[in-house]
């Protein structure tokens, strides 16, 4: 550079200079190997891949894509709506956010906290200890057995025995179990079906000797109806039988009962044949389930 | 006449038959199923392996086709759009097996030498060893194809088995020219690599 500045060459001494140098030829394969080089990298593969066999579609490809459109033209059947117009679906429940799920997970646990304490008190209700039934808490009787303790006198067995004495037509009909063979309301305060009368527990109406506590729906003293919004039913009066043998089964709930202990029958004598009766009074026809008789 | 009708639709562009398809002449979707059965098969087929899931991938495209024949405007070329909608189906069906063979110890479709089934595409009019060598080379191809990532394997089958020019890959694929061109670039270097390693293979067997 330094002997460029002193001689201060000009560019077109300098281009002079360049031209004059003699010139480099490229040898006279240079296009063939170029080729071949080039082949060798990437032109080998178009030729290879555009060399390749076609591939075609299957001779069946019409009929089945024909199928399957026709398959797809299908009518889906739509989704039923709701039963009640506007109201809930189970697809609404399906949708509902995930918050809304939880709040009602929420409160629903709130609920069975604040009720389980009674649930709990219920349960143990229902194991406690018997008491005897004159000491019991007499529960409401329905209609054909109604709870007049308060009301009527108590009375004795004996003096029970005479004054139903003038029964009416009484019928007996075949034996039926469960339901139908205590064909009378429950009463709301009564306690849970599995209790026993002859441990004591009260269940309905009932008579004992020793404490008679219980009554009998005098005669000539309207029933009160408690199913039918305590509309007076006089037609219905009914005429216990006084029962000379505990139910065979207390299955169902609350059933009616008169224990007196003149009559109570001996341990094992529940096995007698259950006689149903039923109570023609001319206002219809029900059933008393307590008049079985040893056998 | 309806030879005539069949033959006046042969003659047809591809976008007059989607427009009459569009208006509602189903021989106009016959007659472009016709068309672009056998390219779209070919070209789904070098995509993913499998002759029947090719076959169930264009068959899939046609009935795309079938049922929203109204997405189809103008714009493009009818064919760039169709290679389009296959392509994307065939990724799809790609990544379902993708995500299968994940989950699974053995993959679905086993070994590809066992699931061969390019033979019957060969030409009948060669000789034996002709068809056995091609075959050969049919299988080597396609399982080097198979061994590039899907990105490059795309472009390339349509570049270089499709024919097809850039502009319509650039269309097909949606990416820009210059991708494209990189993509192909990198593809076939990467199959020139595997063939050779192929070819060299099959010759140190054949010469042993």
């Amino acid at each position: 550079m330094s002997m460029f500045r002193r001689r201060r060459l000009t560019d077109e001494q300098l281009l002079s200079i360049f031209r004059s140098l003699p010139q480099a030829k490229a040898p006279a394969d240079t296009e063939e190997r170029l080729g071949r080089l080039i082949a060798q990298h990437s032109d080998h593969v178009p030729s290879v891949l555009g060399s390749l066999p076609w591939i075609s579609a299957p001779a069946d490809f019409d009929e089945r894509l024909m199928e399957a459109i026709r398959d797809s033209r299908r009518p889906v059947a739509p989704i039923p709506p709701s039963p009640v117009v506007g109201g809930p679906s189970s697809g609404w429940f399906t949708n509902i956010p995930g918050w809304v799920g939880g709040v009602i997970a929420a409160a629903g646990l709130l609920f069975f906290l604040n009720h389980s304490g009674d649930m709990v008190e219920t349960e143990g209700a229902s194991h406690a200890t018997p008491v005897p039934a004159s000491a019991a808490p007499v529960p409401k009787a329905s209609i054909e057995t109604p709870d007049v303790s308060d009301q009527a006198p108590s009375i004795s067995p004996a003096d029970a025995q005479s004054r139903i004495a003038p029964a009416p037509v009484v019928r007996e009909s075949v034996p039926v179990t469960g339901a139908e063979r205590f064909d009378i309301n429950p009463t709301p305060a009564a306690p849970a079906r599995h209790q026993r009368a002859s441990a004591g527990t009260p269940t309905g109406l009932s008579i004992s000797a020793a404490t008679p506590t219980a009554s009998i729906t005098p005669a000539g003293i309207p029933a009160v109806d408690d199913s039918d919004g305590g509309r007076a039913t006089p037609a219905k009066t009914t005429v216990p039988q006084i029962p000379t043998s505990q139910p065979e089964s207390l299955g169902h709930a609350y059933p009616t009962r008169i224990d007196s202990a003149s009559e109570q029958p001996a341990a094992g004598a529940e096995s007698g044949p259950n006689k149903n009766i039923i109570v023609d009074t001319g206002g219809g026809r029900k059933s008393q389930d307590s008049t079985r008789k040893n056998p | 006449m309806a030879s005539q009708a069949s033959e006046l639709l042969s003659i047809l562009s591809d976008e007059e038959l989607i427009k009459r398809f569009q208006r509602g002449d189903e021989r106009a979707f016959t007659q472009l199923v016709n068309r672009f059965k056998d390219p779209l098969t070919n070209y789904v087929y070098r995509f993913l392996g499998e002759l029947d899931r090719a076959n169930d991938v264009v068959q899939e495209t046609f009935l795309r086709l079938y049922h929203y024949r109204h997405s189809y405007t103008r714009d493009a070329k009818f064919a760039t759009w169709l290679y389009k909608v296959a392509s994307n189906v065939t990724k799809s069906e790609l990544r379902r097996e993708y995500v299968s063979r994940r989950y699974l110890v053995h993959g679905i479709s086993g070994d590809a030498d066992n699931d061969w089934e390019g033979d019957e595409f060969l030409d009948p009019d060669l000789t034996p060893e002709a068809q056995v060598d091609s075959s050969l080379k049919m299988r080597l191809v396609q399982q080097a194809l198979m061994q590039i990532s899907a990105a490059y394997r795309e472009v390339v089958i349509l570049r270089d088995i499709q024919q097809m020019s850039y502009e319509e890959i650039t269309e097909i694929t949606g990416l820009g020219l210059g991708t494209v061109k990189s993509r192909i670039n990198r593809g076939r270097a990467q199959l020139q690599t595997l063939l050779r390693d192929i070819y060299q293979e099959d010759g140190d067997v054949t010469h042993s």
